[in-house]
């Protein structure tokens, strides 16, 4: 009887601990977070102006756009569907660095005031990217909650709402939190959350829901973050003796675009052009606030099999003209329409099918 | 009572056979690479065996990576599982409580002995795979960097593309070592708990091996990412972080504090089982 | 040294040991007796603090157990089922280990090799070499296991079936060692279901029976004189005739005398001009002492008419066994 009541005291310490343990995350995370006294405006603006802001730390992105594979974009979809976990430093905007890790190498972007290198540990390659990038795909380093809560705020401008959300705590920062709801009925974004830090604006968590969507397509936040400034040093390349060098300008969409395209015009079907100083004429951005689409023209090659890629997942639509094959991702809309003469343009926006197939149309209409 | 069981694990001939196995995989691997000169691409396979071929220094490393998934495991959830099941099936359990050794002081002991033996593993692992890499890969001379810098003490690159020294590498093996050490004690708390549950070693060597194998699928499951961070196999791969730069201490040192939460958690169980249990074997 | 108090202990539906007061006074050689499956190794076990009692009290060498088991153990040498081992190390290798393993006063690292020497000299293994236990009889373990035992020279030892698997001579040895040991002070209590090795050795016995203390008494005073006396004589006739009334049974030239006075009878006898071979007190059997308190072993598993034939009736009758 006494081993008995033994036994049961000692479960029950083992037991209590072991409770103790397990609800401590919890715990910790349902310790009310103090609110924020600031405006809707006084956060947003903390937010834009958060550029200069130091800061190191680890990030995850999560994405579940549902886009189907298509040619040549490998990189980017699994960018934009899946998880990516990246470390962060970040000293200002000319100096900082994002590794993108996975379970036996890295991907690397270093931005230094002499220009952008990435690193590459399968290639054993790092490769200085020359001259400025008008235009450039998706990188990981766009999904840093800092970089990405910024452009999606000056993508909505103004033609958006802005509500405060209650704060929360992320990455054991209390965060207090913006809601943009874009007011054009033209895109597919249904609302931004963002949560920054209401000290220095520093944006901690971004999340992006599809319209009446109840969970977030996109979610990018710190795992853990700390405000100080790295060193130097850690931002800099420094490449040991085995490592290859090679340089490039405009890396990625060299491959995928036709730099040799008709320029194309300030308006399409109604929707302005956005002033893009210093970019290739033969590729656009069209809209306004979130409500806003890209065209861009793609060689012979790389647009037959994408056109081909996207008749399998696709809907042919018909536009007057000519058909055009439309692509409905959970937050981005992609129509690719042959024009004459072999080329094929690739529109794609978070905006509704409507936009783009009117954009088609106008297109082809130019030719 | 630790001294006892020290002397035990060290006269224990199956202990060092397992420890001979566990070094001999690596260097069959390190053989096979040598010889056809075809290492995994870089980011695919065992962690840095692909960087082997040029310098022989990370080889180490690497070879913990050969070991770490199944091996190292299975071996630490033998010895464990063995701790308390097999002083009761050799019948010394009876005569060594009625010596007497405190329970809680046995169980204490058992966990020192099972450190011990890991670390021994480690250790063992790590050094015949430095001889090994050494002879069979060789090292680097001096070489001359793309900035034209004469580096005459840089041996190999980290993950991050950055030059690291013979001291960087020895250092950093150094902590893949305890790093390793400590990921293998959450495998054996479970399985020294089970060896108090059971008369058995096997079925707490095997009892512990399913608890890892249900970990390993979890964490490769999306779904279940909500646990992933809680499962002892979680942060077993985070050594790789060792060779970045700068190291990247996060997981590394959830890897850490998660295998105290086992050690303590599972210990606390063995404790509480053990320490009225009727011994009748 | 050990007193037990309504100690009683329960294996799911086994009652193992039931309501036993044992008492083991210091000096006893204690033979605790009990057929096969009776709970005498679950007793052993309780007093060792290695099976905790499901009610009772027990006290051993004064203190409570469990509550101060790490006080009593020390003083105690054990010897628990069977001997075991570390197979693959050699004898002195094993004490070795045993002997570092404990705690309490007299473990220490030096003395340790002249304790070593000593216990295997007590047992008679003191030429054994360094080959590894496996290797060993099992008479050379028993020995072992009882080196074992004394090595910290403890001030009760504790023995269950000591002599398994010894051959006559050294069971013998083990006995003369046991009366050695306790001539020197050492409290021993022994289990057995061998009631000639306790007959042979105890100075007090008790005896359990399904988990039931049914027997504990001085072994002199459960062999005392039943009161009457055993007659040897040629003249058988005469002398019935002579005692006459008095005679509770004869056989042949044996006669069984009703009277506690052994000389009284002789004396009478022999002032009658009879001849007397051979003139005792009659004692009690041990024998039929224990199996007439005893039931069959409770390992048997009689199944009705199809079961093996059981003792006699009257012996085997559980109805006897008054407690
Ligand atoms: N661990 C156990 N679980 C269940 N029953 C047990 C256990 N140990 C002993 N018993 C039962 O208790 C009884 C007494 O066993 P034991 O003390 O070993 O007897 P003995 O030593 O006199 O031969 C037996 O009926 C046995 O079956
Ligand atoms: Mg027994």
């Amino acid at each position: 009887m006494a081993a008995a009541t033994g036994t049961l005291r000692r479960w029950a310490v083992v037991v209590a601990g072991t409770a103790a343990i397990c609800a401590l995350p919890a715990a910790v995370a349902a310790w009310p977070v103090p609110a924020s006294a600031l405006s809707a405006a006084q956060l947003r603006t903390r937010i834009e102006l958060s550029a200069r802001v130091p800061y190191q730390g680890y990030a995850e992105s999560d994405v579940d756009l549902n886009l189907p594979s298509l040619p040549d974009l490998g990189n980017v979809v699994s960018l934009l569907d899946g998880t990516t976990d990246q470390y962060a430093w970040y000293r200002s905007p000319g100096q900082w660095r994002a590794d993108v890790l996975t379970a036996a190498g890295e991907d690397d972007t270093y931005q230094t005031k002499v220009g952008t290198f990435t690193w590459n540990y399968t290639s054993n390659l790092l490769t200085q990217i020359l001259g400025s990038q008008p235009v450039r795909l998706p990188r990981a380093a766009d999904l840093l909650p800092p970089a990405l809560a910024r452009r999606l705020l000056s993508l909505a401008g103004r033609a958006a709402s802005f509500s405060r959300l209650p704060s929360q705590r992320v990455a054991g920062l209390d965060a207090a939190g913006l809601r943009i709801v874009p007011t054009s009925k033209l895109t597919t974004v249904g609302a931004v959350d963002i949560w920054a830090d209401p000290a220095t604006g520093l944006p901690l968590q971004v999340e992006v829901f599809g319209r009446g969507a109840a969970a977030p397509l996109l979610v990018a936040r710190f795992l853990d973050v700390s405000l100080t400034r790295p060193a130097l040093s850690t931002v800099t390349p420094q490449p040991a003796p085995e490592v290859g060098y090679t340089s490039t300008e405009l890396p990625d969409v060299s491959r995928i675009l036709n730099q040799f395209g008709p320029p194309l015009p300030d308006q399409l079907a109604g929707f302005a052009r956005v002033a893009n100083p210093g970019g290739l004429a033969d590729v656009a951005a069209y809209g306004s606030g979130l409500a806003r689409f890209v065209v861009l023209p793609l060689p012979q090659s790389t647009g037959s099999a994408a056109m081909s890629a996207a008749k399998s997942v696709g809907a042919s639509i018909k536009i007057t003209g000519g058909t055009a094959e439309l692509i409905q991702a959970s937050l981005l809309t992609v129509v690719l329409v042959s024009v004459p003469g072999g080329l094929v343009y690739l529109l794609t926006g978070a905006v509704t099918p409507i936009v783009l197939d009117h954009a088609a149309t106008a297109l082809l209409d130019s030719y | 009572m630790i001294g006892v069981e020290l002397v035990k694990l060290a006269r224990r001939p199956r202990n060092w056979v397992s420890i001979v196995l566990l070094c001999a995989l690596p260097v069959t691997v390190a053989i096979f690479v040598a010889v056809t000169h075809l290492a995994p691409p870089p980011g695919q396979g065992p962690a840095l065996l692909s960087a082997v071929l040029s310098d022989g220094q990370l080889f180490p490393a690497a070879a913990l990576a050969i070991v770490l998934p199944i091996f190292l495991p299975v071996a630490v959830a033998v010895v464990a599982g063995d701790s308390i099941a097999g002083e009761a099936n050799a019948g010394m359990l009876r005569y060594l409580l009625a010596r007497p050794v405190g329970r809680t002081k046995l169980l204490a002991a058992k966990l020192v002995a099972l450190i011990v033996y890991v670390l021994l593993a480690v250790v063992f692992v790590a050094v015949t795979s430095y001889v090994t890499g050494r002879l069979l890969f060789g090292s680097k001379p001096a070489a001359v960097t793309s900035t034209g810098i004469t580096t005459n003490n840089v041996v190999a690159t980290s993950l991050s593309g950055t030059a690291l020294t013979p001291t960087d590498i020895l250092l950093r093996t150094a902590g893949t070592v305890a790093f390793v050490t400590v990921s293998m004690l959450g495998v054996g708390a479970i399985a020294l708990f089970l060896s108090t549950m059971s008369d058995s070693s096997l079925g707490a060597a095997l009892g512990a091996l399913a608890a890892l194998i249900t970990s390993g699928v979890l964490v490769a499951l999306n779904s279940a990412s909500a646990v992933s961070p809680y499962l002892p196999t979680r942060y077993w791969l985070s050594w790789v972080d060792f060779f970045r730069q700068p190291i990247l201490w996060r997981d590394i040192d959830r890897g850490f504090a998660i295998q105290a939460i086992y050690v303590l958690v599972f210990l606390g169980a063995a404790w509480a089982n053990f320490a009225s249990k009727d011994i009748t074997s | 040294m050990i007193v037990t108090t309504q100690l009683t202990k329960r294996f799911g539906h086994v009652l193992a040991v039931d309501h036993v007061d044992l008492t083991v006074r210091e000096g006893d050689r204690y033979g605790f007796l009990g057929p096969n499956g009776s709970g005498k190794t679950t007793l052993v076990r309780m007093v060792l603090g290695l099976v905790y009692a499901t009610s009772g009290k027990i006290e051993v060498l004064g203190e409570p157990v469990p509550a101060r088991i790490a006080h009593v153990l020390p003083q105690i040498g054990s010897l628990i089922e069977s001997p075991s081992a570390y197979g693959h190390l050699s004898g002195r290798a094993n004490l070795a280990l045993i002997d570092a393993a404990g705690t309490g006063p007299g473990g220490g690292r030096r003395g340790r090799r002249a304790r070593i020497a000593t216990a295997l000299d007590r047992v008679g293994l003191s030429g054994v070499d360094d080959r590894a236990v496996r290797k060993y009889s099992l008479g050379m373990r028993q020995r072992l296991g009882l080196a074992a035992a004394l090595l910290r020279s403890p001030r009760l030892l504790v023995l269950d079936e000591p002599t398994n698997g010894l051959d006559p001579q050294g069971i013998r040895e083990v006995r003369d060692l046991l009366a050695e040991i306790n001539a020197a002070g050492t409290t021993v209590f022994l289990s057995s279901h061998q009631l000639s090795e306790v007959e042979q050795l105890c100075t007090r016995i008790g005896v359990i029976d399904r988990g039931r203390l049914v027997l504990q008494d001085d072994l002199a005073r459960l062999r005392g004189p039943t009161g009457r006396v055993i007659v040897r004589s040629p003249d058988a006739d005469r002398a019935a005739a002579l005692l006459d009334g008095r005679v509770a049974d004869r056989d042949a030239d044996r006669l069984v005398v009703a009277d506690s006075d052994a000389a009284g009878v002789n004396a009478l006898l022999v002032s009658a001009g009879l001849r007397v071979t051979e003139v005792t007190e009659e004692r009690r059997s041990l024998e039929d002492l224990v199996l007439s308190v005893t039931g069959s072993g409770s390992d048997r598993i009689d199944g009705g008419s199809a079961g093996r034939p059981g003792r006699p009736a009257e012996v085997a009758s559980r109805d006897g066994a008054g407690t």
